[in-house]
Formats: structure tokens, C-alpha cells, sequence
């Protein structure tokens, strides 16, 4: 129904919300509209508009498909075409630079997706059932000078781009499958090792906070390959014990419990390889320098 | 049929129990995790990555846009 009935997009109003351009000045237009009007605070949910910037309709965040279904079929019927007849495409303009990231150019793109593997207690509803299923997922962003790097250590065996270990231990090796995670500080990593040889990945880390109520204890395994300059396989697995939860990732299963984390390599030109890393959020430059 | 049922149980609880314990990583493990954590379904919707791109293809083909806005991108770490 969306993608026949509906010109679907998704993004992270954080950004929106805050843009000084076309793009955040038309989406503070629709919203303003409905209930979340107060741009210093979150105005996440589902929007339905015409190209006018009409809003149509507002379901919040809500996961009920009946419900979503309601709110899309009321859009539908409440649209009416002719109202934007006088309606020109907006120009892009000049994006404001201080959110406008994109992946690295010739770099590459990883798609991460992690899963909680056990330990849930019965879940309580609907809703908590769908958490203790869901599968977390991000981007890893790699230079372009990083993946020359990668293909070095892969044609010469050795230690993995340490910068490039440091950021996969920090921002990726999270349990991000009940919302946004807190992400790991550079001193939190108390150990991530990773080497190549014949292609092949292997290593472990350690990571917790200070007092020890997070962390993560795994093993990593995988493969890496390459044709010429070109990086072609990037398959990684890490799988170990996690313990504890954030402010957006509550209801954690208690104690330490198993937690695997995959990653492959992405399209880079495709729609979801455009997602920022969330651990690149409002500093692309600290996500990049992480082991500093 | 019985023993089938049996062998088929067997192992579905040695699988689930290696992805459970801390069962040390191997080829085996390693192909079986990457299934059981798959590339995510949002893919089934070609989703536009911004909002201006959606209010022009809005305008050719006369359609509503649906907004999918969340703390966190949809699309990656939400």
C-alpha cells in the first residue's frame, strides 16, 4: 500500500528538524501541522502530506498495522491532487553543510545488523515481543584510504587498520535492537583484536564501562576479498555475551546474554547505505578519528 | 516418521543451542549466524532518502508522501 499509493521516504528528523535549508524548511512546515510541533524535541512518527506540504495525517510512532493502515487509507481518501495543481517542485539548493553527509566517496559501505540470541523473559505484550525479535540495523562507513589499507593487510597478512578496528568496536559492537544505543568511549574498549591471514578475520575484544553494569565479551570471525582495487567480499561475524541496557534500549534480558552481530558489504548507491552511522551522528569527523 | 521428527528436533536444540552457548567460532558458525541475522525486510520499499526528491516525484505522479520520521534513521540504527 505505501509504495503503490504513496511516494514513501525515510529519514532521521534529527536532522530535519535542525536544517537551515530547503529540505529541513519544508519538513518543519508539515510537521508544524501535527502534535510534535516543538522542533528542540523529537518529532518522529508517521507523516502523511501532499507536495504542497499539507499534512494529511499523523499516527506518531505507533506499530500497529491496523492502526497504520487506518491512518494511510483516511491520507488516501483526504488527498485531492488539484490542490497542488499550482504547486512547483521544490529546488534543493545549497544543503546545509552541517548536516549533510553522504557516504565516503569510493570508500565502502557495511551493512550491520545485530540479533539477541536468547535469555528474553516471557514478553509481556505484542509490542515487547516485537523488540525481543527485532534485528538492529546500521551502517559502517569506510574510507576510501581505508579500504586501499584493508586490501594492503588482506594482500600482506597482519594486524587490521587499527582505526578502522577501533570504530567497529565503538560504534558497531552494540545492541541496538530495542532503539538507539549508547555508543562506547574510546576508553570503555578495553581490548579489540583483529588480524588477517589468507583473508581470513579472526579476533576477539572486551569492552565495559567503568562500573561494569555494560558491556560486550566477543569473538570476531569473517572473510575479506578483493579484485584489483576493489574490495568484493566483507563478511564479519562477532558473537559473544552482552550485558546490560541504555536509556533508549530498555528491557535488556537480565544478566549476560548472547548477542550476535553480522556485517556484509553494501550497495553504496543504494537508498539505506545513505543512512548516517548513528555513530557518526552530528560528528561524522569524531566517527571517522575514533581511536584518538 | 517418529524418528525423523527426532533427528529434526535433535538438531534444531544442537543449533540453537551452539548460537546460544559460547560456542567458539567457526566456518559452520560463522555461515549459520549470517543467516540467522539477516539483511533487514525495509528493502521491500524503495524508500526516497530525502524530502525533495519525494515532493517532486510527488508532483509527477500526483500521490500523497509518507513520511517515515524517527529518531535515528529507519533505514540504519533507529
Amino acid at each position: 500500500m505505501i509504495q503503490e499509493e504513496f511516494v514513501p521516504v525515510a529519514i532521521d528528523q534529527w536532522y530535519q528538524r535542525r536544517q537551515q535549508d530547503a529540505e529541513g524548511e519544508f519538513y518543519r512546515k508539515i510537521a508544524a501541522q501535527g502534535p510534535r510541533s516543538d522542533f528542540n524535541q523529537t518529532t518522529q512518527g508517521h507523516y502523511a502530506c501532499d507536495a504542497s506540504g499539507k499534512l494529511l495525517g499523523f499516527n506518531g510512532n505507533h506499530v500497529d498495522l491496523a492502526r497504520i493502515k487506518s491512518f494511510m487509507t483516511k491520507a488516501i481518501k483526504d488527498f485531492d491532487a488539484d490542490l497542488c495543481k499550482d504547486t512547483k517542485v521544490i529546488e534543493k539548493g545549497t544543503p546545509d553543510a552541517k548536516f549533510d553527509y553522504k557516504p565516503p566517496v569510493d570508500g565502502l559501505v557495511v551493512r550491520v545488523c545485530s540479533k539477541v540470541l536468547g535469555g528474553y523473559a516471557k514478553p509481556k505484550n505484542a509490542r515487547a515481543a516485537a523488540f525481543q525479535k527485532s534485528v538492529g540495523m546500521d551502517n559502517l562507513w569506510i574510507t576510501a584510504d581505508e579500504k586501499q589499507e584493508l586490501i594492503k593487510v588482506v594482500r600482506e597478512d597482519g594486524e587490521f587498520p587499527s582505526e578502522l578496528a577501533y570504530r567497529i568496536a565503538r560504534f558497531h559492537l552494540i545492541d541496538n535492537t530495542r532503539g538507539e544505543p549508547p555508543r562506547w568511549d574510546k576508553e570503555q574498549i578495553k581490548s579489540i583484536e583483529l588480524k588477517v591471514s589468507d583473508g581470513h578475520i579472526s579476533g576477539k575484544t572486551s569492552i565495559s564501562t567503568d562500573d561494569s553494569k555494560r558491556g560486550y565479551e566477543a569473538e570476531l570471525f569473517g572473510y575479506v576479498e578483493f579484485d584489483g582495487e576493489e574490495v568484493t567480499r566483507f563478511d564479519l561475524v562477532a558473537k559473544g555475551e552482552f550485558w546490560g541496557e541504555g536509556r533508549h534500549t530498555p528491557s535488556a534480558p537480565e544478566g549476560k546474554f548472547p548477542l550476535a552481530i553480522t556485517f556484509r558489504l553494501g550497495d553504496s548507491s543504494s537508498t539505506e547505505s545513505r543512512a548516517i552511522p548513528h555513530g557518526g551522528k552530528g560528528w561524522i569527523e569524531g566517527y571517522y578519528q575514533c581511536a584518538n | 516418521m517418529a524418528k525423523k521428527i527426532v533427528f529434526g528436533l535433535t538438531i534444531l536444540f544442537v543449533l540453537v543451542a551452539n548460537l546460544e552457548v559460547d560456542a567458539q567460532l567457526n566456518d559452520e558458525l560463522f555461515a549459520e549466524l549470517m543467516k540467522v541475522v539477516p539483511v533487514e525486510k525495509a528493502k521491500q520499499i524503495d524508500w526516497y532518502p530525502d524530502l525533495l526528491s519525494a515532493q517532486k516525484v510527488a508532483l509527477q505522479q500526483k500521490k500523497p508522501i509518507f513520511i517515515w520520521s524517527m529518531d535515528g534513521h529507519p533505514l540504519g540504527c533507529t
